[in-house]
């Protein structure tokens, strides 16, 4: 297993390694190295798009879900990843829009600039540190977890941490975007090729789809329904969990970069589809991982099952190709968020371009240092912690809304978001009750802001002139 | 033309998007099954491919041009 796994790892340490010299460049601008020269194509964006959408969240969370509350798990993120690139064709394109009239450092800049104000960029800013550094928190605890379980005489899970964060430090320090770019780009073929060889292996052992669908029913016939056997697939929760994810390229800066540094509007729509093709490739498999799991594992905690289902259940080259998956998928998501929060925080900074880009550099290696902290004092909850994340970021959905839709957008959307956003983060730290009326807070908070955005909007259409009719 | 088809394909998805939320992902309905596969899911994907060609067609037709680069 050892030789395996430092076999595979040299593989795909070497192509970062390259990737981040295709990338670097001595003088390289902050634009550069932020942006990536705004020029990537079709396949480089939708690679890049997915491995930083479907992480180790989608490679470890989503078979376990399936495993223990059932095939609804696929319309929580199947469905709604599918949802959400519709909506990337006309936000491609609006965002795209503005970005151009206005310029585009990062979406914290961009509201800045569209609302004349800075509070919308500190919103913005704010909102995606207060959500992406426990989301990033939890990968990175998570695959340490898992690799301390499969290796416990090895290294300390903190070590683990330690590694990833340094790895992803050195190719995004030295290339900016563009390495990360070209990294996300390997490390989703890695990760759609694992998974699958992982999900076949399952699927067979046992005994293809029917028959284990047939041994579930038997052993538990509420994970083939809504609401699974633990009653947590509710549509209230999964309305509200599609409503967040889709929501995701609007309110989380790395994704709506993605689309601006796109090379053209033609690129951006082959990514979008592109990514719904990805999304249903991606996430098959886990039903396939997590339904073998309800079968041979239904009693077994999470650790348990994914390192008996993910390694030891598998040939060793295909266990040390897992590690490798599973390290590759958690490295493209945290540093696109990571980096993500770099690109925001410069897109405030004003100065020279030197110093905002040592100030991004320097950002960039706190935030990290951040992320390491945390992760040692985050739960194990990945796709639950997820989804927490996933709707904190949502609420300021109507801000960025407004911004690609109207010229002057209306200031109410800083207020109205604002509010949202600060009782949601009163409910997680429990000052104020997460439920409205004997309904879940995130739903009825969605019920309230898609209300009040439409009624403002539908105003301010009528007395401002918009950008677009789309 | 291309206007008119792009605006279908929007009320498409959302029709889709309430008709599956509020009439076809009622809670514990597992048959009819399709090669064993519960209701749940093979409905639950096939709406997701439904969606995914939308995107794939609104992609081809969208009507709005690309915006410059300043």
């Amino acid at each position: 297993m050892i030789s395996w796994l430092i076999f595979f790892f040299t593989i795909f340490l070497g192509m970062l390694a390259y990737a981040s010299y295709r990338s670097y460049r001595k003088d390289q601008s902050s634009d550069e190295f932020i942006l990536g020269g705004s020029n990537i194509g079709a396949i480089l964006g939708f690679l890049t798009f997915s491995a930083a959408l479907f992480s180790e969240f989608t490679f470890m969370g989503m078979p376990d879900f399936f495993r223990t509350q059932g095939v609804g798990a696929w319309i929580l993120l199947g469905l709604s990843d599918t949802l959400m690139v519709f909506l990337l064709v006309w936000f491609g394109y609006s965002l795209r829009k503005r970005a151009a009239l206005v310029g585009y450092q990062g979406v914290a800049g961009l509201m800045r600039s569209c609302y004349g104000n800075r509070y919308a960029g500190y919103l913005l800013f704010g909102s995606s540190f207060l959500f992406l550094i426990p989301y990033v928190s939890i990968q990175i605890r998570g695959i340490s977890i898992f690799l301390d379980a499969a290796f416990p005489v090895m290294l300390p899970h903190w070590a683990w941490s330690t590694i990833l964060v340094v790895i992803m430090l050195v190719y995004s320090q030295i290339g900016g975007l563009k390495a990360i770019v070209y990294s996300d780009a390997i490390q989703g073929v890695i990760t759609l090729a694992v998974i699958w060889i992982i999900g076949v292996t399952c699927l067979k052992v046992a005994g293809g789809f029917e028959a284990a669908m047939a041994k579930v029913t038997e052993s538990d016939a509420g994970l083939l329904s809504l609401p699974g056997p633990k009653g947590l697939f509710s549509p209230q929760f999964l309305i509200a969990s599609t409503i967040a994810i889709v929501l995701i390229p609007v309110s989380q800066p790395q994704f709506a970069t993605r689309l601006v540094v796109m090379k053209n509007l033609k690129s951006v729509h082959q990514m979008a589809y592109a990514v719904g093709v990805f999304a249903i490739l991606v996430i098959l498999p886990t039903a396939f991982i997590g339904l073998y799991g309800a079968i041979q594992y239904p009693e077994a905690s999470t650790a348990d099952f994914l390192t008996q289902a993910l390694l030891f259940d598998q040939a060793v080259p295909v266990a040390a190709l897992a590690v490798v998956g599973l390290f590759a998928a958690c490295l493209s998501t945290t540093n696109a968020q990571i980096f993500a929060l770099g690109t925001e925080l410069r897109s405030l900074l004003t100065g020279s371009d030197q110093a905002n880009m040592r100030a991004t550099k320097i950002s960039i290696l706190i935030f990290s240092i951040i992320v390491l902290i945390f992760s040692t004092y985050m739960t194990d909850e990945l796709v639950l912690l997820a989804r927490v994340s996933f709707t904190g970021t949502s609420m300021i959905a109507p801000v960025v809304l407004g911004a690609v839709i109207f010229k002057n957008p209306p200031k109410e959307l800083l207020l109205i978001s604002s509010l949202s956003l600060g009782y949601f983060i009163l409910s997680l730290i429990e000052i104020v009750p997460n439920q409205l009326l004997g309904q879940p807070l995130d739903i009825m908070i969605y019920g309230i802001l898609a209300l009040v955005t439409t009624v403002l909007m539908l105003k301010h259409h009528f007395t401002q002139k918009t950008y677009d009719e789309a | 033309m291309k206007k008119k088809i792009w605006r279908l394909l929007v009320s498409f998805i959302i029709i889709l998007t309430l008709v599956s939320f509020l009439i076809i992902f009622k809670e514990n309905k597992i048959t009819p099954t399709l090669a064993g596969i519960p209701f749940i899911f093979w409905s639950g994907f096939l709406v997701s491919v439904l969606i995914v060609l939308a995107t794939y067609l609104a992609s081809k037709i969208f009507p709005y041009e690309e915006p410059s680069k300043s």
